[in-house]
């Protein structure tokens, strides 16, 4: 045999045959470097064993079972392998111990690979170990001194062991199948008697009707729950009609898509005793003593029915079968037979037994719910003889599809199962609909499960979001872009719309200026009429550049209202900008600064004065042209003219 | 009252009760190969829905290989119960409800130098070496799991303890 990394791992997983393992342990005798190796690869696998294990408690069992469909919610899970969460000694600490303490925060437990497959041990014996995340030192601080099992007190038998028969007895087939006509041992939930008072649950104590404070605290509570997310766990069939968790106006129009939970069988009663004309089982009205026998003939078939059944529940509740007739008693029985591989109950419910109809005044006799034809094969006299054929028509009639509440046939085809093992739980229509507020939907960017079943649109929740940030982005947009918005084309426009006056009044009665560029197109405010479309214009300076206006001054004096523009300028600077002023119209007056590149703000216009206002237009780009526009109240004539040190002073008269 | 629902298959109870007996270790080995706890339990969930497709015979004769077998398919190609809604099209759908269970996983979401080196084995590998020595499959078992012959399942082994025990000490030391 070839010593290798594969007979290693082999042999230390029991795999290797006998004549191998025979050769590999004379090998490994003698051969140190293979009992390293595989020492090596056994603590590998140790460290493997040693991980941490899951544990999924039995209700997240069937929680998950349920949502994949293996079982229907509210059958008992199947047996699972036994999980001791908690040590069944006391744990000393290992400080506690003579030995010194492992350093990891686990400490292994042996016991948990009972099952797993033998492995071999070379050298010693390796004992299965498996670890437990929690140390048990935790465990014994945490729980109680009550709680701690202590080997004088005898242990409490299971639960899981006490309630293992009653939850398996409506399972078992086989009891069923080998006593098919009795009905009364049927095994599952009896219905209560109808009249029997005494077996109803007990009603809570009400102590009267509440009052306004109450009815709205509950209200309250009630909507507060829901919120909390404890609308999950509330019955099914309480719907709400307004405020929180109310469904909308388009939710109403899918009252089918309201609820998860299994089908509510309390249907409408069955319309063979809604039909006028009176079963012949029964016949109440007419003839009432023809019921007094059948009951006559039923009792003893009860009775003795009843003999064996050993349950209290159902000696003192005769199920609905026990009070038919024998004819339907052996309906029943067929059913029972049908039903029984299913493994559940053809008893019928109590909600859809109906009494006897008015005037009848003898005992309550077969409230049951038989199909519509059945009342037409059992017209029969009760002690005749019923031939096979009618039975056998009864048998397929009386079915578990018979009993359906639902006024639709079955369908023809079984539906497509999602699974050859799995039992479709809903519907295709029932899973391929868009919006069921009592199933809240979970997801990667919803509410969790359980959560509220309330309007809260929770899948929606990102539709509202980008809506919303679409929204702000459109009304940011709009307010940003009327206060950005350049108003380019109106000024071009109004800059080379020509003046009509202007042209034809103009009179060239000074040079011309050095005009800069126009550009009108670049102008960022109301462009300010050419030098040469003012009218009266004046033209004083001689044409220096580099100065900025750095303040304007006004003051009034008895004959006119004086506007004093001081110019600052460098020292290498002399003379004066060349200015123009002239009037654009009867109460507008330009002064346009050719060389002067800026202004500081100008102060406002004191009331009452000829001069309104006098405001700084935008300068065009790459030019050195300051225009400011003067409002005057009235037509006004105006003297200019430059004082020492680039004063520009203007005096309205 | 009568039960109208429809008829249980015998093999979903066989497949329930095989479920449950290995529930505890499929989503231990889930977690460990694929280092997240809730998509352990969602592909566990696809597994086991999964295998619920799988011939009665089959489940019968692999028994639990069969689950691991659908566990590790599901985890290899990121199979979920329910299944995510891929492409586009799941910015225009409303999203699916997935499989929500209480498990207690934080024991085994705890990264030690274990699982860091098993983090860096291939996912074969580390799927050879959880079966065999976490879950305690023989090599015909792992072999059903993982689709390949015993030769393989055992080759497969002994290079993923090669692989794990030099990243090991290396980690470690």
């Amino acid at each position: 045999m070839r010593c290798s990394l594969l007979a290693l791992s082999s042999y230390l997983d029991a795999e290797l045959e006998v004549a191998q393992t025979g050769e590999l342990e004379a090998h490994l005798l003698a051969c140190d470097r293979c009992r390293t190796a595989i020492e090596h690869l056994r603590e590998e696998s140790e460290r493997i064993g040693a991980l941490a294990r899951v544990h999924i408690p039995d209700g997240a069992v069937q929680e998950l079972f349920s949502q994949i469909g293996l079982i229907e919610e509210g059958d008992a899970l199947p047996v699972g392998p036994p999980h001791h969460d908690r040590p069944t000694t006391v744990e000393a600490p290992p400080w506690f111990s003579a030995e010194r303490g492992r350093a990891l925060p686990w400490a292994p437990r042996g016991g948990y690979e009972s099952n797993r497959s033998e492995r071999r041990e070379l050298i010693g014996g390796r004992t299965p170990r498996v670890a437990v995340a929690e140390p048990p030192e935790l465990f014994l601080w945490e729980e109680p001194m009550d709680q701690i099992v202590t080997s004088t007190m005898p242990a409490p038998p299971p639960v899981q062991a006490l309630l293992k028969p009653v939850m398996e007895m409506p399972r078992a087939p086989e009891a069923l199948v080998a006593s098919p006509q009795p009905p009364d041992v049927v095994a599952g939930p009896q219905p209560p008697a109808i009249g029997d008072a005494e077996r109803q649950p007990p009603q809570p104590h009400t102590g009267g009707a509440p009052n306004a404070f109450q009815r709205m605290r509950d209200a309250v509570a009630v909507r507060f729950a829901l919120w909390r997310g404890a609308g999950s766990h509330l019955e099914s069939n309480v719907e709400i009609v307004s405020g929180a968790g109310a469904p909308s106006w388009n939710q109403r129009a899918h009252p089918k898509a309201w609820s998860e939970s299994p089908p509510v069988v309390v249907a409408p009663e069955p319309p063979a005793l809604e039909q006028p004309v009176p079963p012949p089982v029964v016949q109440p009205v007419p003839e009432p003593e023809t019921a007094a026998p059948a009951l006559d003939r039923q009792a003893p078939v009860a009775k003795t029915a009843r003999e064996p059944a050993t349950d209290e529940a159902a000696v003192s509740e005769p199920s609905a079968a026990e009070l038919a007739t024998p004819e339907l008693a052996d309906v029943l029985g067929e059913v029972a037979s049908l039903a029984a591989p299913l493994g559940r109950s053809s008893t019928p419910s109590p909600a859809r037994v109906k009494p006897l109809r008015n005037g009848h005044k003898g005992p309550m006799v077969a409230p049951l719910a038989i199909p519509e034809k059945l009342p037409e094969l059992v017209d029969e006299p009760m002690d005749a003889d019923i031939p096979g054929e009618q039975l056998a028509a009864v048998d397929a009639m009386v079915s578990p599809d018979a009993f359906r509440h639902d006024t639709q046939p079955p369908a023809p085809s079984a539906p497509a199962m999602p699974g050859r093992h799995v039992r479709r739980l809903k519907s295709q229509t029932s899973d391929r609909r868009s919006w069921n507020p009592a199933q809240p939907r979970t997801g990667r960017h919803v509410l969790p499960i359980g959560g509220p079943a309330v309007a809260a649109a929770d899948r929606d929740r990102g539709l509202w979001i980008f809506a919303a940030v679409t929204a702000v982005i459109l009304v940011l947009g709009l307010l940003i872009g009327r206060t950005v918005t350049q108003t380019a084309p109106h000024a071009a426009a109004h800059a080379t719309r020509p003046h009509p006056t202007a042209q034809a009044t103009a009179v060239p009665t000074v040079a011309p200026l050095p005009v800069a560029t126009p550009a009108p197109a670049v102008a960022t405010g109301p462009a300010a009429p050419a030098p040469g479309q003012l009218t009266g214009s004046h033209t004083i300076g001689t044409g220096s550049s580099g100065f900025s206006v750095a303040d304007l001054r006004i003051g009034q004096h008895p004959n006119d209202f004086r506007l004093v523009f001081d110019l600052a300028f460098p020292s290498t600077v002399t003379g004066a900008p060349t200015t123009v002023i002239g009037y654009d119209g009867p109460t507008t007056l330009y002064v346009e600064f050719t060389g002067v590149v800026g202004t500081s703000p100008i102060q406002s216009m004191p009331p009452g004065q000829v001069v309104v206002s006098v405001t700084p237009l935008p300068m065009a780009r790459n030019t050195n042209r300051l225009v400011f526009k003067i409002t005057l109240r009235k037509n006004a004539p105006f003297d200019a003219y430059y004082l020492s040190g680039a004063r520009l002073v203007i005096d309205i008269t | 009252m009568i039960n109208v629902s429809a008829h249980i298959a015998p093999e979903a109870r066989e497949l329930a009760a095989t479920v449950r007996e290995q529930l505890d270790d499929l989503v231990t080995y889930a977690t460990h190969l694929v280092n997240h706890q809730a998509d352990a339990v969602a592909f566990v969930a696809g597994g086991i829905h999964h295998a619920s497709r799988y011939p009665p015979t089959r489940l019968r004769v692999d028994g639990r290989a069969a689950l691991y077998r659908a566990v590790t398919r599901a985890c290899r190609h990121g199979q979920r119960f329910p299944p995510r809604p891929a492409g586009i099209g799941r910015m225009f759908r409303r999203s699916v409800t997935s499989v929500q269970v209480e498990v207690d996983t934080v024991d085994a979401g705890r990264i030690n130098t274990v699982k860091r080196a098993m983090a860096m084995l291939g996912f074969d590998r580390r799927a050879a070496l959880l079966l065999r020595d976490l879950c305690g499959l023989d090599y015909h078992e792992m072999a059903r799991a993982l689709e390949c012959s015993p030769e393989a399942a055992a080759r497969l082994v002994a290079a993923a303890r090669r692989e794990f025990g030099s990243i090991y000490r290396e980690i470690a030391l």
